[in-house]
């Protein structure tokens, strides 16, 4: 009896099942705009409810906000090039989020089109901080936030070592921080390639620039695939400190409360825009290009960095970002939520090389940072283990910063990038470098007590 | 049923398999040695001449070795104890040990670098909370994996060594004591060599099992590990022929492994089902303390990773502490209002209950075939029946993304709208439970119930409608419920072959959301969710089936 309760049971659940399933069919409803956008809930949740109001106060309409959610920036790409591959509109308005280099990509395909902005909201924002556009020049795409890197640390794990606060990239190279850092893997993370590329742009050379990241991949325990990743770890004392993005490290702290601290290094940081563009063949054109200049108001921007409840600021949650335009953080210096900065003041006089960065974002770090880090860890790791406990002799850590002789200055490097776009070239090249790492790794590791 | 219409049945499905199955792996292996439409090497040479695809075949070998050496070192005391002892709650500790089993480490992971992390990890915290030294249990990733492999490998070591201890001859036995010889000595001399054709099949399958896992170290954060790096390698907009010549090394090994397993410990020994009455030992009070404790502290360790995922689910604010300081519902409420949550909910129904359809069609088709209408090739049909049991997830998932990667079939490629594949990957992968769950029905329901409704004059239609299907319903069931929730749970080919959101099923909504830290309760919500899920099921199966349950999981 009891099985045949049972049996009849699981022929019901199993034919709900399959209801559901069918059922499962998206319905189509009225909407009036269609975004695609890689943002968390809580930015999507306040830029729509503060764009109804505001667009309901002046053009008396209220409006519906589709968003449409395909993952990270890499998969928002992939599938807007898919889309394009196939049909001349996607049947989506806007893109709102991700790195610039993706939107320069999308524009480069024509996939994102001209926005005209009105010339008096145009010359609030800032066309170039610390040598960072943050528009682009034909209007196809525009910075709606700004966002830098940092590092993230466990200032409670920090006191109980009896370590200081790192302040700059030069204290996440220190023999002090060994095996207590990691560093996000270059093939499998954008950020951590733009990262890395400005903490060689910020030293005085690429020799001085690698010889430093060479030394933090020594310290570091262990590569994450995703730059998200480390500041998890550091909330779980997994590790004390790490680079990180500024706003996933504001999440964390958010979660995980004052023991955790971000500092961006001053007169090093590079603020890259965040931007937003409106998609070929949109098929709500006019309310999107509405929406863009809502974004980069004054009222717009005071989403991102106000707290909760402050007038023109969000309703309900405190969104961490770094606004672009100078006006807002002028005006609203005082009231911004805490860990925010001015880019206008702290990028200091850094200047990033945009034209050096595409190519070598692009191409060179990952292979290299595969090569030189990621595929000799171990080997690496205790490298510098030698040279930390033979007490940083010159020679040893001459050898340990060389580079194969393709990239031992930055014109040959950039030359030799530009090799890398065929896949057997690219795998015969860096199988050398591979090997070149490796042996040199070994060598020092051989040198330990003579 | 006439002869010609068996063999054009046993011709489908054969030709099922053979599309789905042996095409995508050939594919696969084709798009590592050929380039530009010629045959070359170059790419399989490179796996083992780069150092890091070297070393990642390399650490997935250690990974599997010390996860059967670990599973060896935990199941068989066990088991041991288990046939050697009847104690009080023997049946439900039996239970509870094989609770592991069915919660997918991959959830687990989730709460592994909360739990074991070196300085505030709940471990360590405890530990230095009772004055012992914090342990690095993590390093680069590979304790972790392992650790959470033979915490949920065990329960299959267990099945198989109880299974063969239970077939050892206790007269042999007998006759050794009888000689004098020690207990020590007559388990090294007597029940150890015949159990051993038994143990090593359960340890082939755990060390192939280990070999080729995917989620685990994908989600503890071990990426110096082959699964790993194909699963990178096949995630690439142009998948290079190395990722390809990866699987190849990969399918081989396992298969490899596979025959070998088979040719030096398949063969029977010398032992034969219990003739005489069971020689277990009545358990005195003190024993059976012993023994609880003994399988109740197995079964909360290999509980620890999931308890901390459930933990994680109702964490509020949980840092630097053992245990959460605040609780909160917010994340089981946040699967239903946020899209990526709840379309995962919503796909994976959908997918899962498509495939288990299509295996219990073929399920039956194939144990017909095999058991009742006995054709030539029914051992053929069986086998290639069985052969996903012994392909990876991964190597499946790989030939179907390379089967998908240009021309007509781009279409219902990854990039695409991966729905079809998917469905038919986890049909596929998930194919053999169903046929032995049926298989098993076919054989215990007696011939002469069909051969009399013949005999009245109903035609096999009818016949099978009205009586074997009725007849092994319960198998039926207890088969497609085994698939579904494993479908429901599917990690390699969900992650592999859901590219964009809007087609992830649950599996890859989690490994999505467990990075950012605003979202790794909700992921650890949707993980909760999966092994209740799982959990429920499973329990339903084991109703139904009974102790056959644990047949599914043996050579």
């Amino acid at each position: 009896m009891l099985k045949h309760c049972i049996i009849a049971i699981g022929c019901v659940l199993l034919a709900i099942l399959l209801v559901i399933s069918v059922a499962g069919c998206k319905k189509k409803s009225n909407v009036d705009l269609v975004i695609i956008s890689p943002h968390n809930k809580k930015i999507q949740t306040e830029f729509e409810n503060a764009f109804r109001k505001w667009y309901k106060s002046r053009f008396g309409e209220d409006v519906k906000i589709e968003w449409r959610d395909v993952g990270g920036t890499t998969s928002i790409t992939r599938f807007l090039l898919s889309q394009y591959t196939r049909a001349n509109s996607s049947g989506i308005d806007l893109y709102f989020g991700g790195g610039a280099p993706d939107h320069k990509f999308l524009a480069d395909n024509s996939i994102t089109v001209r926005v005209v902005l009105p010339p008096q909201l145009l010359e609030k924002i800032p066309a170039v901080i610390g040598g960072i556009r943050q528009y682009d020049p034909a209007g196809r795409w525009y910075g709606a936030a700004m966002s830098c890197f940092g590092i993230i640390y466990n200032a409670k794990l920090l006191r109980a070592n009896d370590l200081p606060i790192p302040r700059t990239w030069d204290d996440l190279a220190s023999p002090a921080m060994y095996n207590r850092i990691a560093a996000a893997d270059a093939t499998q993370s954008g950020s951590a390639r733009a990262a890395y590329e400005m903490i060689v742009q910020s030293s005085p050379s690429w020799q001085a620039g690698w010889a430093k990241l060479l030394k933090i991949f020594g310290n570091c325990k262990r590569f994450t695939s995703s730059a998200s990743d480390i500041p998890t770890d550091v909330a779980n004392g997994e590790i004390l400190a790490g680079a990180a993005i500024d706003f996933y490290a504001y999440d964390q702290i958010a979660v995980s409360g004052k023991d955790l601290g971000f500092t961006i290094v001053r007169g090093a940081t590079a603020f890259t825009p965040d931007p937003i563009s409106m998609l070929r063949g949109a098929p709500h054109a006019q309310i999107a290009k509405r929406f863009i200049e809502f974004v980069l108001s004054r009222q717009g921007q005071c989403l991102w960095c106000l707290p909760p409840g402050e007038p023109m600021g969000p309703e309900r949650y405190a969104l961490y970002r770094q606004p672009v335009r100078r006006d807002v953080y002028e005006k609203y210096a005082d009231k911004m939520l805490k860990p925010l900065v001015n880019p206008f003041t702290y990028s200091g006089n850094f200047r990033f090389d945009e034209s050096k960065a595409a190519i070598r974002i692009s191409r060179l770090w990952a292979p290299l940072m595969k090569a030189a880090a990621i595929d000799s860890a171990a080997q690496l790791h205790k490298a510098w283990k030698v040279i930390i406990d033979s007490g940083q002799p010159a020679d040893l850590l001459k050898e340990f910063s060389r580079l194969p002789d393709d990239l031992a200055d930055e014109q040959t490097a950039l030359k030799t990038a530009k090799k890398l776009t065929d896949p057997k070239q690219r795998e015969l090249i860096t199988s050398k470098w591979q090997r070149f790492f490796r042996d040199k790794y070994n060598r020092i590791i051989s040198r330990q007590g003579k | 049923m006439r002869n010609w219409r068996r063999y054009i049945l046993a011709v489908i499905s054969a030709g099922y398999l053979f599309c789905f199955l042996i095409v995508p792996v050939i594919m696969s292996i084709k798009s590592g040695f050929y380039e530009d439409g010629r045959l070359t090497c170059f790419w399989l040479g490179r796996v083992f001449s780069d150092l890091a695809t070297r070393e990642g075949f390399i650490n997935a070998l250690l990974v599997a070795a010390t996860t059967t050496a670990g599973v060896f070192v935990l199941a068989i005391p066990l088991a041991v104890i288990a046939d050697k002892y009847d104690f009080r709650g023997k049946r439900l500790a039996s239970a509870m040990l094989m609770v592991p089993m069915i919660l997918p480490p991959f959830v687990g992971a989730l709460a592994v670098r909360k739990l074991l992390a070196y300085q505030s990890g709940s471990v360590n915290l405890i530990l230095h909370a009772i004055g012992l030294p914090k342990i690095d249990f993590l390093g680069s990733g590979f304790g972790g994996v392992v650790i959470l492999e033979i915490l949920h490998l065990y329960p299959i070591m267990y099945l198989n060594a109880l299974a063969a201890l239970g077939n050892v001859d206790p007269a042999m036995i007998e006759s050794a004591r009888s000689f004098g010889a020690s207990g020590w000595r007559i388990f090294r001399k007597i029940t150890l060599p015949l159990i051993r054709p038994g143990i090593f099949a359960g340890g082939t399958i755990v060390f192939i099992w280990s070999f080729t896992e995917l989620g685990t170290p994908l989600m503890v954060g071990y990426e110096q590990v082959l699964p790993v790096q194909i699963f990178h390698g096949l995630n690439e907009l142009d998948t290079s022929p190395k990722t390809f010549s990866m699987v190849f090394v990969m399918l081989s090994s396992a298969v490899g492994l596979y025959a070998i397993g088979k040719i030096l410990f398949g063969k029977a020994a010398a032992t034969s089902p219990r003739a005489t009455a069971a020689t277990a030992k009545r358990a005195g009070t003190a024993t059976t303390i012993i023994i609880w404790f003994i399988f109740g502290l197995v079964t909360i360790l290999a509980m620890m990773p999931h308890i901390g995922v459930v933990l994680l689910a109702f964490a509020r604010r949980w840092s630097g502490t053992i245990l959460p300081v605040s609780y909160t519902f917010e994340h089981f409420r946040g699967i239903f209002s946020q899209s990526i949550t709840w379309n995962s909910i919503v796909n994976s129904l959908h997918y899962a209950s498509l495939a288990t359809v299509i295996d219990v069609i073929f399920g039956l088709i194939i144990a017909y075939l095999v058991i009742r209408a006995q054709i030539k090739g029914a051992t053929i049909l069986d086998s290639l029946a069985m052969m996903p049991l012994a392909v990876p997830g991964l190597v499946i998932a790989a030939g179907y993304v390379a089967m998908t990667a240009g021309g007509l079939l781009a279409s219902i490629g990854p990039r695409f709208d991966p729905t079809l594949i998917i469905i038919l990957a986890y049909s596929v992968r998930r194919l053999p439970y169903v046929v032995r769950s049926i298989s098993a029905g076919l054989q215990q329901s007696p011939v002469a119930l069909e051969e009399a409704a013949r005999n009245v004059g109903a035609g096999p239609m009818k016949t099978t409608l009205r009586i074997t299907i009725p007849l092994i319903s319960a198998n039926i069931l207890a088969g497609a419920i085994l698939a579904f929730s494993f479908a429901m749970l599917e990690v390699s080919d969900s992650l592999i072959l859901a590219q964009t959101p809007q087609f992830y099923p649950i599996t890859k909504a989690i490994y999505t959301l467990a990075g950012p830290a605003d979202t790794v309760n909700l992921a650890a919500a949707m993980g909760t969710l999966g092994m209740m899920l799982l959990a429920g099921t499973l329990i339903i199966a084991n109703l139904l089936l009974g102790k056959r349950l644990g047949a599914m999981f043996r050579v």
